[in-house]
């Protein structure tokens, strides 16, 4: 699904700032695959992320998405397979808008906004449908504005605002991080719950030791933008929480 | 009685001021003082339309095209000049000026013996404005319904997300502040018909007549609400009982003199109180 080959990134490249954030990175990433990418401060993880979605370019280096060579794609166009939610859980939603105004405005995605209303029943029952998958019942209150619901709720809805196009690929940038514990478990749970069920491809970065052991089918561990570790399956279920902390030293 | 009958038909034509200011300042976070000259732009296009003998459907036309471009104005100096927006807002209504001196010739013109819209429709002032009023409401409310609407409305609200979502925002506020100003000057259109007379001076101060309206209307509608026909009804009704509370105040006998005053301390009140009840 994912396909990196020698991808090398340099910020600053020839001033004294010079920062080489990865350093050759092959990596493949195959389809329905749930990575959690951990790393210390400044090891490259997010620079990995922003490399894939486009939003930084690469030095040097392919990048492949459903085997298509996107290397030369804007961020833009990249967004018809890629989805992304970040730490913060209001950059994601409209707060004056209701919920089932921001369900409209995702699911159009980057499609053209025209002057049709587009918020009728039947795209009501599909928002409904999608929306009771997360169990917080929630799809009764579609016309609430967004500003009324907690942070753990609005970054929950954002997780399924990107679903609602076809995107198979879904990166996660600490999406928990910036809640309160209970919340956090809240929003953890639906993102692994929406990956599973609608058979998504994410990368999910992470500082919660416990998260990168009860989540995901991959553990990847980057260090001064080379991966140091790469686990799946029994060698990664069969991690205990000391050893996980002893990589960060 | 004719005296508050008179302040109703006063509100109504300023309620599509009220209904510009709210899709400048509410809809897109952008505090809009461009219609002070707008408002009086919509006026001066009126009333020299109409003593040369244009039909009122024309100047209603052009009165609103000329407001959406002195809206399209401010919205390029601040999207694509990155100027403030309350200095783009100030610059045009300054420019405004004397280009609405430009167009009347002189500082006032008034309209005895010309046809005026009411005239054209065959309706009494009242209902003439209440049809424009629930006219624009009706349009106004459907379009920030519209895919399109949602997405101006998202413009002002979360500028980050409805960019990533393909929107070009600089676009969307252009459009928005043409639209706005294009009300504005309708109501100037409006009012300059019912008192019979444009000024060069008719727009000074009249942002605050529309910024009070949305926000005594607000005081009506939760927060909760997002109904968008909701909110703009009560932006009109909002117009409607600014108008009559000032009626009441000349009534009471407070100088015409005062009435900027009496204005401000409205604005003030309905601002300020609510702050303070949710201090304590």
């Amino acid at each position: 699904m994912i396909r990196l080959e020698e991808i090398n990134k340099t910020f600053n490249k020839g001033e004294a700032n010079e920062v080489s954030a990865l350093k050759n990175i092959s990596l493949e990433i195959k389809e329905k695959e749930f990575v959690m990418l951990v790393g210390g401060n400044g090891s490259g993880k997010s620079t990995l992320l922003n490399v894939i979605s486009g939003k930084v370019n690469a030095g040097s280096g392919k990048i492949f998405l459903d085997n298509i060579d996107v290397t030369r794609f804007e961020e833009y166009q990249r967004s018809k397979w890629i989805a992304r939610i970040f730490q913060d859980p209001l950059t994601g939603t409209a707060p004056d808008l209701s919920i089932l105004e921001n369900f409209r405005l995702a699911s159009l995605r980057t499609q053209k906004k025209n002057l049709s209303i587009g918020t009728g029943k039947k795209f009501q029952e599909f928002v409904k449908e999608k929306i009771a998958v997360l169990g917080l019942g929630l799809e009764t209150r579609l016309n609430r504005p967004m500003n009324s619901l907690s942070g753990g709720q609005r970054q929950a809805l954002t997780l399924v605002m990107a679903i609602m196009c076809e995107a198979k690929v879904i990166l996660l940038d600490e999406p928990s991080s910036a809640l309160d514990p209970k919340t956090a478990v809240l929003v953890m749970q639906s993102a692994e719950k929406i990956i599973r069920d609608y058979g998504l491809t994410a990368v999910l970065v992470t500082h919660n030791i416990k998260d990168t052991l009860s989540y995901g089918s991959r553990i990847i561990q980057m260090d001064e933008g080379r991966i140091m570790r790469d686990m799946r399956g029994y060698e990664k279920s069969a991690l205990k929480a000391g050893e996980v902390a002893e990589w960060f030293g | 009685m004719t005296f508050y009958v008179s302040a109703i038909i006063l509100g109504l034509g300023f309620s599509l001021l009220a209904l510009g200011i709210f899709l400048s300042l509410r809809v897109f976070n952008f505090p809009d003082i461009t219609t002070d000259g707008s408002f009086t732009l919509g006026g001066a296009v009126t009333a020299v339309m109409l003593t040369w003998g244009y039909h009122p459907l024309m100047a209603l036309v052009a009165s609103m095209v000329f407001g959406a471009v002195a809206g399209m104005c401010t919205g390029i100096i601040h999207a694509k000049l990155k100027v403030n927006p309350l200095l783009a807002g100030i610059l045009m209504m300054t420019a405004l000026y004397s280009v609405n001196l430009a167009i009347m010739g002189r500082s006032n013109i008034p309209l005895i013996n010309q046809d005026k819209i009411f005239d054209t429709l065959y309706m009494s002032e009242f209902s003439t404005m209440l049809s424009f009023t629930i006219v624009f409401w009706l349009l106004l409310s459907l379009l920030l319904k519209t895919d399109f609407g949602l997405a101006m409305r998202a413009t002002g609200n979360n500028e980050q997300m409805i960019r990533s979502l393909g929107v070009n925002t600089d676009r969307m506020k252009i459009t928005g502040l043409a639209i706005s100003n294009s009300l504005t000057a309708l109501s100037g259109y409006l009012i300059t018909q019912y008192q019979g007379f444009a000024d060069i001076n008719m727009g000074i101060g009249i942002v605050i007549l529309g910024l009070g309206s949305v926000m005594i209307g607000e005081i009506f509608v939760r927060s909760s609400v997002t109904n968008i026909f909701i909110r703009l009804a009560a932006i009109i009704l909002g117009s409607i009982l600014f108008r009559l509370v000032l009626a009441a105040a000349l009534a009471s006998g407070v100088d015409a003199g005062y009435l900027k005053l009496v204005v401000a301390l409205i604005v003030l009140v309905v601002v300020g109180i609510p702050n303070l009840l949710k201090r304590t």
